[in-house]
């Protein structure tokens, strides 16, 4: 089942001199349960991608449903926006209470849930996010991750069935990065939330079952994570990258250097070059 | 050039106590070094670099500028201010000229310069931040993303700071942008710029700076060179860091019996060193 389904979409806004197209007829399915990572340079649409998924923004041509709900639809604006919840990059921007759990509480509380019911919801939330533990704190005491962990949480006590990150982690420190990448993985793999998230770091692309590159409003590429870094040029010529571990599985190969399966992680990395050193000893 | 003795910062978050954000912080700035600083958030690495900046004064500490000491802060901060330039995070949110042109001219001018010598200023840097002239009747706010930040550092350039000092220049840039930044970034110390890069990202330190400062809860865990940093995986961790991609392979080889020099911190060099060692095993 497809929880998004972008038909011919298109988006373009005009300036007094010409017309902007920043979606260009894109055609995205996003399957219930997956973990898609959406890569592109500044520019590419991806933000403007989102924000449609979330009736932020609405196309100026073709359409987008979100749990088979038209975003032009506006009677079931909020059914739309329960179902396909949003964090942005600033964790800043997104709190909006003095204290934790009042502030995950927030968008409950405006959709008048029952106190018992409402309870139930911000705990578990927090509990799903690790926070569990910080409810009663104030929020501009926590770390940038612990913040977005908060953010996450809000959206997740709606009950969505789809979150949708706009480059959760850009201004995070290394240790909230992985938070709230381990965040994400946990609420995809065990809650199986669906999870759209738009990135820079290759790496963190690199851990979705699927990744979309974006350039000039346009699906380049649409493929498992090892298929798509697989193609280092062509990604390097749309101002991309790939993960440092890829990098030098490639470079390996290139100097003669067997490795047969691509490469995500040191991890993997590792492995493939001990297996040759394994054989120098036959 | 630049050193902090024994510099103390606090600041009261309500009436009846202090936080202190940094603790006893010795430093010294030399001539032409290409400096990382590096620490989780809330670390300190923000409060040290407006101290360089001569923006905020220390709560107690001794500051000494060109083997000067000064007994006063004020008159510190005002020889601090003449020399170091400082690019905030996401500087794209400081410019307000009509033109791009105007945005950079705005440091020289008000040093009193003439005409023809802020030009000769504002070309000079717009060239080394690798901004076209033909960008130089555009608002800023027509811009992308990554050219805005580029009129951004060159306004800062324009100054003509002896230090330049940088907090996370290559947050929210695509892979392309943030390479062509760093790229800038050497080329600016080529020219003989001291450079103090503030930033989260391992890769971006390692491939670039000499010397890592590590500051972890407000005070100085660490500093030393490069290599000799990303080898102490016990003090990267306590500062919630971590350590590149590539070190972290080269770690799992060693560990698995192979022996390739640890301060390899680039893809070519690892790719090189790990050929060797395959074809020395052989």
């Amino acid at each position: 089942m497809n929880i998004i389904e972008a038909k011919n979409l298109i988006f373009s806004y005009k300036s007094n001199t010409h017309e902007k197209v920043v979606l260009d007829n894109l055609n995205i399915n996003i399957e219930k349960g997956s973990f898609t990572a959406i890569i592109g340079h500044n520019g590419s649409g991806k933000s403007t991608f989102a924000k449609h998924m979330n009736a932020i923004l609405l196309p100026s041509g073709g359409s987008i449903c979100v749990c088979k709900i038209d975003s032009k639809d506006e009677e079931r604006l909020y059914e739309l926006r329960k179902s396909a919840g949003m964090v942005f990059q600033n964790p800043d921007n997104q709190i909006v209470a003095t204290i934790v759990e009042e502030d995950v509480a927030f968008g409950l509380e405006n959709l008048c849930i029952e106190h018992e019911e409402m309870h139930k919801r911000v705990e578990e939330a927090l509990k799903a996010v690790n926070m569990y533990k910080y409810r009663k704190r104030a929020p501009h005491l926590l770390s940038g991750g612990q913040k977005q962990r908060v953010a996450i949480a809000g959206v997740l006590a709606m009950q969505p069935e789809c979150i949708i990150l706009d480059e959760p982690t850009a201004m995070l420190d290394p240790k909230g990065r992985r938070e709230v990448m381990d965040t994400i993985l946990s609420l995809n793999k065990e809650k199986n939330i669906t999870i759209v998230m738009i990135t820079h770091y290759m790496d963190e692309a690199a851990k979705a079952d699927r990744v979309i590159v974006l350039d000039k409003g346009k699906v380049i590429l649409d493929d498992t994570p090892q298929n798509v870094f697989e193609k280092e040029e062509e990604l390097l010529s749309l101002g991309l990258s790939v993960p440092h571990s890829t990098e030098l599985a490639h470079r390996l190969r290139k100097s003669g250097i067997k490795i047969d399966r691509a490469i995500l992680t040191p991890e993997d990395c590792a492995k493939e070059i001990l297996k040759h050193k394994g054989n120098s000893y036959d | 050039m630049i050193e902090l003795k024994n510099i103390f910062y606090s600041y009261s978050a309500n009436s009846s106590e202090n936080t202190v954000a940094l603790k006893d912080i010795n430093l010294k700035i030399n001539k032409g070094e290409f400096i990382g600083i590096a620490g989780h958030t809330g670390s300190g690495k923000t409060t040290v670099a407006q101290i360089l900046a001569g923006l905020i004064n220390p709560s107690e500490g001794e500051i000494v500028v060109n083997g000067e000491s000064f007994s006063d802060y004020k008159s510190a901060a005002r020889a601090l201010r003449q020399k170091v330039g400082i690019v905030f995070q996401y500087p794209e949110h400081q410019l307000f000229e009509e033109t791009v042109y105007r945005d950079i001219a705005f440091g020289p001018k008000n040093k009193g310069l003439n005409e023809k010598e802020v030009d000769e200023c504002v070309r000079k840097s717009a060239s080394l931040a690798h901004l076209k002239e033909e960008l130089f009747d555009k608002s800023p706010f027509e811009l992308s993303g990554g050219q805005k930040r580029r009129v951004a550092i060159a306004g800062v350039l324009a100054t003509e700071p002896e230090v330049l000092i940088l907090d996370e220049p290559a947050a929210g840039l695509d892979p392309s942008g943030r390479a062509r930044l760093l790229e800038e970034l050497r080329r600016i110390r080529e020219e003989g710029t001291t450079v103090i890069l503030i930033s989260h990202s391992m890769e971006d330190l390692a491939e670039n700076v000499d010397r890592i400062i590590l500051l972890g809860n407000g005070e100085k865990i660490k500093d030393a060179s490069t290599s000799e940093v990303f080898q102490d995986v016990q003090s990267l961790e306590n500062c919630s860091l971590e350590i590149p991609e590539i070190t972290k392979i080269i770690k799992i080889l060693n560990e698995n019996g192979m022996n390739i020099p640890e301060n390899i911190f680039t893809v070519e060099d690892a790719c090189d060193a790990i050929c060797k060692a395959l074809e020395v095993s052989q």
